[in-house]
């Protein structure tokens, strides 16, 4: 099947759903919060941090845009595992390079709010 | 020989040489150096070997600034000074603390960190302290590899080690019980308890101190003539007295450039983030208690977080630090374990389920202590970051007179502490950072607390003062930009010095005891050094 960017954004947050591992949640904060560097297995949570991205402006169509073919490119190359290694490896540069967004007190990586608004199909 | 100054002749002129007002730690550092010398020391203590209201009720003042601690609880007013109730935390303050900061105004002490290390070697022997042990080189005296950290031009692991007293039972030195053997048996020391420090009297000049004004609760009163004369009776009351010392001067003594009691420091403590999720273990692994086995016995050190240097500079920021503050799991197994070996189980069938329910904890944490040498970790419900910030030097936050005057008519203290934006700008950029990096090493996400990303003046409700204070006599090399030189003598005051945390320039953001006791050996040796001065 040949997978369109029209055809992989729409699978997209099924696709990161399914293939997540296990989120922590914690009781004891009055936000709960997924381990984003394990990405989304919890729809709450996700759709959480991608309202809250949305509400805070932290991410713009143009960073949707780019990490969507980005995210094309390497899942074209080489499936999901490809397209989550990358992914890996970008957000733990972002968190070096301080490319970073603060919202409600917790500090994404820029990948990780612009992944969110993404995977949960949210309009910026 | 310790002495009652209830039991003085009323009236009746104390002489000595070298007059120490003030027997807590910097006080009583300066003159156990002196102990067997041919100096005659007079050391005038307010309090007595206990604890008495009345006494300390002379510390109370007015506040006119942000809120604070209760003062009656923040300091002691008792042989010993503060340390009948500190927790023994030591650290030196850093290189960068010491320099001139183009970024933090008014920072820059008269002296190095260097002119400063001799003593801090020194003041190990005085605070019960192990090597001097302050950077990863701890690890390897401990024998354990280095664990990943994080990102060097960022952030640096901040260690501390803690006081240990004579008896070795757990506490920190307290300089009152510890050294009143010593004090008792020096025969060229006598040290007055119950002798409260009124005034200190100067020529018409006001460029040498002649005699100081000496009362206690129950009326008695004399003068003390001493040819050079140290204050170190604390962060507050230095000020104070050198403000309320206006027979000659109505501005008070060494305060012709109006600097006595200005830029009062503190370190503001908060509780700045909750860590979540992430190998949380492998962050108390880098912010723990560690043990270090030496020929006096197991000495206890404990590592934190803190702001790089090259991150304060590239940030423009202050020094701050984070420690582990863990809620441990009360289920924990390792625990119940601890209370039975040590029979102080409340509930031994209790206990004993929980030791069976946590046997992998138990095994675990068994071999870190008995193979690894090292404390246990324990399952923690909750992990929080405590900070500390440095307080930039402000002139505004200061220590002045109020109105009123306390039980032996000395006008009574008025402090008006403030913070400002830069506090919280640090705090804010270290947290941001701090979160980044653990998130980066899979260490925890961390949720920052409202209060550090609040960028209104509200922010100060987030944080508390700590009791450590500083700076309202600070050291400089002129006399317009602060109160003592680099020898910590009074400006203008030829035989006037002044010893504790008041002098320091700037705060950093580690507990002070430690760097005023090296300050006051200093101080001793200059005080020795120019004794033909005397």
């Amino acid at each position: 099947m040949k997978l369109s960017r029209r055809k992989f954004m729409a699978l997209l947050p099924g696709l990161l759903l399914a293939s997540s591992v296990k989120a922590d949640v914690s009781r004891e904060a009055d936000l709960f919060l997924i381990n984003l560097s394990q990405w989304f297995s919890d729809q709450d949570a996700l759709q959480r941090v991608a309202g809250l991205a949305v509400k805070h402006g932290v991410v713009s169509s143009e960073q949707l845009e780019a990490l969507a073919n980005k995210l094309h490119k390497h899942y074209k190359a080489g499936g999901e595992t490809k397209m989550r290694a990358y992914l890996a490896k970008r957000i733990e540069r972002d968190f070096e390079e301080e490319n970073t967004r603060v919202i409600d007190g917790w500090v994404f990586a820029e990948t990780e709010a612009t992944l969110s608004v993404l995977a949960n199909g949210a309009k910026v | 020989m310790i002495l009652d100054f209830n039991q003085w002749p009323d009236g009746q002129v104390i002489e000595a040489d070298l007059c120490i007002a003030g027997a807590g730690a910097a006080g009583l550092t300066l003159a156990r150096e002196f102990l067997g010398s041919s100096t005659r020391v007079v050391v005038l203590e307010s309090g007595g070997e206990i604890y008495d209201h009345a006494t300390q009720s002379l510390y109370e003042m007015v506040n006119v600034g942000l809120p604070r601690g209760p003062e009656m609880v923040a300091r002691v007013r008792q042989f010993g000074g503060s340390t009948n109730l500190w927790a023994g935390r030591c650290a030196p303050l850093s290189k960068l603390d010491f320099s001139q900061r183009d970024w933090v105004p008014h920072s820059g002490w008269p002296i190095q960190r260097e002119d400063l290390d001799p003593y801090y070697e020194r003041a190990n022997a005085v605070l019960g302290l192990g090597p001097v042990l302050y950077d990863e080189g701890l690890y390897q005296a401990m024998g354990h590899d280095v664990p990943e950290a994080f990102s060097t031009d960022k952030l640096r692991q901040q260690f501390w080690q803690f006081s240990r007293g004579a008896q070795n039972n757990g506490q920190p030195i307290r300089f009152g019980a510890d050294y009143r053997e010593t004090f008792d048996k020096a025969d060229n020391i006598q040290l007055f308890l119950h002798a409260n420090l009124k005034e200190i009297v100067t020529d018409e000049s006001g460029q040498r101190v002649t005699g100081l004004r000496v009362a206690s609760l129950n009326g008695k009163s004399a003068d003390v003539k001493a040819g050079r004369v140290v204050l170190a009776c604390g962060g507050i009351e230095n000020a104070r007295l050198l403000l309320a010392s206006r027979s000659v001067n109505p501005a008070g003594v060494g305060n012709d450039h109006d600097q006595v009691g200005r830029y009062f420091m503190e370190h503001p403590r908060g509780t700045s983030g909750l860590v979540v999720a992430g190998n949380t273990e492998a962050l108390q692994e880098l912010c723990r208690h560690h043990w270090l086995e030496t020929d006096s016995g197991r000495q206890v050190y404990l590592s934190g977080i803190a702001a790089a240097d090259a991150y304060q500079r590239r940030k423009q920021i202050l020094n701050c630090d984070v420690s582990v503050v863990e809620y441990e799991d009360p289920e924990s197994g390792t625990r119940a374990m601890e209370r039975l070996l040590k029979s102080e189980s409340g509930d031994y069938g209790d206990d004993i389920w929980r030791v069976m329910g946590d046997l992998a904890d138990v095994a675990q944490n068994s071999y870190r202590r008995l193979v690894d040498k090292k404390p246990p970790i324990i399952d923690a419900e909750k992990i929080q970051f405590e900070c500390h910030i440095e307080q930039a030097p402000n002139p505004l936050s200061r220590i002045t007179l109020a109105d009123d005057v306390d039980a032996l008519g000395m006008l009574k203290g008025k402090m008006d502490w403030r913070l400002g934006e830069m506090e919280q700008k640090t705090i804010e950029s270290f947290m941001t950072t701090l979160a980044a990096e653990l998130a980066r090493l899979n260490l925890g996400r961390v949720k920052i607390a409202d209060w550090v990303l609040d960028r209104s003046s509200n922010w100060t409700q987030g944080v508390q003062d700590v009791a450590h204070h500083m700076g309202s006599t600070r050291m400089s090399s002129s006399p317009g930009t602060g109160v003592v030189d680099a020898n910590a003598r009074v400006h203008g005051v030829e035989n006037l010095f002044v010893a504790g945390s008041s002098v320091f320039s700037t705060a950093g953001c580690v507990n002070p005891t430690y760097t005023l006791v090296a300050q006051s050996i200093r101080l001793a040796d200059h005080l020795k050094k120019t004794n033909s001065g005397a």
